[in-house]
């Protein structure tokens, strides 16, 4: 019987292995070094000079979201809850991807702003830009330096190798890249990164799934819990999530992926970076077909590799405390299944997709820092190559920052949980913020900041007067949650509803703006191309349905 | 750059090389027979060929 212990390297790569890194490394900086001959003005480096292909943005959507805190991420949360962890997807990401799509990518793409806290000053004013690109800025340094630790942190565990090292060997290859090529390398490095995360763990997912015995034999090895993913939600004390439908749908399914897929500058950057307003909706609801389906790549095998642990193999999850290390799932089923030349694809994969999240976060706190915080504070009318100048030199600031946090997450290893916390509580009433600014030609630019600080400061409050494993209660308990899951998801639902109901208060009692001002800004005031003629399957709305249909199927067959 | 091109010729790389150690050593994993090496490489190289053709295809 195999048993893992921290400290313990399971894997051991061989020269093959480290020479597929090699090839990897090879040509992202090659891309990157192509991409640089087209990059001639602040546009290009920053936003891609709305020049991507549909079928690369759709990817890169995705991808940028992907990073390795996903993957490993959702292999352990398949391990620890089973099927419903797929929620996150077919409940959270789909509905909301289809929902930017079809109905505020028209705003974003048809206002012409290079950010989303640049449509927030062209709608309301610059106090709601200012809160959401600070915001955002600081969220995506940290986020990138959450994942460079996290890569560190896995590579000493599983491969033995320094923390430094890690840190540091991506850190310069997301640097020279991005460097190099701006946001279009990202992307097309992005795209690359995908496909490689896709044929890099399919077969993780159909190995380890079929020695478990498929479907059946899984689910006949494990609670019956974990393979359903609605038939357990009428009672939190029934699923390990401790959580119900309400909490569920509302807290999960609609504020914090609402909140995210549609307003993280993040993801709708790469929509935004499209060739044209069709395609620039089109992205979302394309990249929700292979979303739907990433569920069975990084999920199952945290499924199976319960099963297998149930089932006296030789493998088992590594303990931790008295339970076990998720986090491990992933990275032990692959030391089970992956020879030497596999194992090597898995490992690029992996880190793939831990340098997809860090360029993804570098690149839009780069657009947000150069366009939306200097050109509008520090430096107003300076010719554009200053700009681009600046965009450079913010790569290589933006790097080191994430560089010192993924240090400072080291030492405060406490950090990372506040950190999630305080995104949360941000990003929880963005959502009621752009929703009332896109449909709603009333809301004003006081209305929109004091419902976002409100917001925020309700999603603090809930927070401090709840409790859950322990975590939270600081002002007062009022109520005690069975889980974090459960607390995070009522904390979206009064924040989104704090800053909804006080931005419709605040827009009544203050002036709007002019039609004339409003202009390709809000619904109703948005001239959106004619879709005469043009084929269904080219169609956002269309396609939405199609995508709809999908996921309500999937939904069933996993009940 | 149509990125069909690089990604093509990046997976039909990686393809090739786990082919052959698929080949050549057969496969040892702790809780697997099958030749991994084998059909993932293979797996990889057919994606690549798609991806270098659908970009031969329209240039």
């Amino acid at each position: 019987m195999v048993i893992y212990t921290i400290g313990e390297h399971p894997v051991a790569l061989t020269f093959v292995d480290y020479a597929i890194l090699a090839v990897y490394f090879a040509f992202v900086l090659g891309i990157g070094w192509v991409v640089k001959q087209r990059v001639e003005t602040s546009e290009d480096f920053l936003t891609s000079g709305r020049s991507v292909p549909v079928w690369i943005t759709s990817l890169a959507f995705i991808a940028a979201n992907l990073g390795a805190q996903e993957v490993i991420g959702m292999c352990a949360s398949g391990a620890k809850y089973g099927i419903m962890t797929a929620h996150f997807y077919w409940l959270g990401a789909i509905p909301a991807m289809l929902f930017v799509g079809v109905f505020m990518m028209p705003f974003y793409y048809g206002s012409r702003a290079r950010s989303v806290p640049e449509y927030l000053k062209l709608r309301f004013d610059e106090k709601t830009r200012t809160f959401n690109a600070v915001t955002f800025a600081v969220m995506t340094v940290f986020s990138s330096g959450i994942s460079m630790y996290a890569l560190g942190l896995l590579f000493q565990l599983v491969l033995g190798w320094s923390f430094t090292a890690s840190v540091l060997l991506s850190a310069v290859i997301v640097l020279v890249y991005t460097l190099l090529g701006g946001l279009t390398s990202a992307i097309y490095n992005e795209v690359l990164q995908f496909f490689l995360i896709v044929l890099g763990f399919s077969p993780l997912a159909i190995l380890a799934v079929a020695r478990a015995g498929g479907w059946s034999g899984m689910a006949s090895h494990i609670p019956p819990v974990m393979t359903h993913s609605w038939k357990y939600m009428g009672d939190p004390a029934q699923n390990p999530m401790g959580v119900d439908i309400f909490g569920m749908v509302a807290g999960l399914g609609f504020v914090l992926s609402f909140g995210y897929w549609c307003t993280d500058f993040l993801v709708v950057q790469r929509a935004m970076a499209a060739n044209s307003m069709s395609a620039a909706r089109q992205t979302p609801v394309i990249a929700a077909f292979p979303k739907m389906f990433m569920p069975f790549i990084v999920i199952l095998p945290g499924i199976a590799a319960v099963a297998l642990g149930n089932m006296n193999v030789g493998y088992t999850l590594p303990p931790k405390g008295t339970g076990y290390d998720y986090d491990q799932a992933l990275t032990t089923l692959m030391a089970q299944f992956y020879p030497s030349g596999m194992l090597g694809v898995g490992l690029t994969a992996l880190m793939a997709s831990f340098m997809s999240g860090m360029a993804g976060n570098v690149t839009a706190f780069n657009t947000v820092w150069t366009y939306d915080i200097y050109q509008s504070y520090i430096r107003r009318n300076a010719p554009d190559a200053h700009y681009l100048l600046v965009g450079r030199l913010t790569t290589v600031i933006g790097i080191s920052l994430s560089v010192a946090t993924a240090y400072l997450a080291h030492q405060y290893n406490n950090i990372m949980d506040l950190l999630q916390l305080v995104f949360g509580f941000v990003n929880a009433p963005l959502f009621a913020t752009f929703l009332l600014g896109m449909f709603w030609r009333r809301t004003t630019g006081h209305g929109a900041f004091f419902g976002l600080l409100s917001g925020t400061l309700a999603a603090a409050s809930t927070h401090g007067m709840t409790l859950a494993e322990g975590k939270g209660g600081w002002l007062v308990s009022v109520q005690e949650f069975p889980s974090t899951m459960a607390q995070n998801f009522w904390i979206a639902i009064f924040a989104w509803t704090t800053c909804f109901l006080v931005t419709i208060l605040v827009s009544l009692a203050t002036p709007p703006k002019a039609d004339s001002e409003l202009r390709n800004l809000v619904y109703g005031l948005t001239e959106l191309p004619s879709e005469q003629g043009v084929v269904w399957y080219k169609r956002p709305g269309p396609l939405a349905i199609v995508v709809s249909v999908m996921v309500i199927a999937l939904n069933f067959l996993f009940w | 750059m149509d990125l069909r091109v690089p990604s093509g010729w990046f997976f039909l790389l990686l393809g090739a090389i786990l082919i052959v150690m698929g080949a050549l050593s057969g496969s040892s994993a702790p809780l697997t027979t099958h030749n991994v090496n084998l059909y993932a490489g293979l797996a990889m190289a057919i994606f690549g060929g798609w991806m270098l053709w659908l970009a031969k295809r329209t240039s």
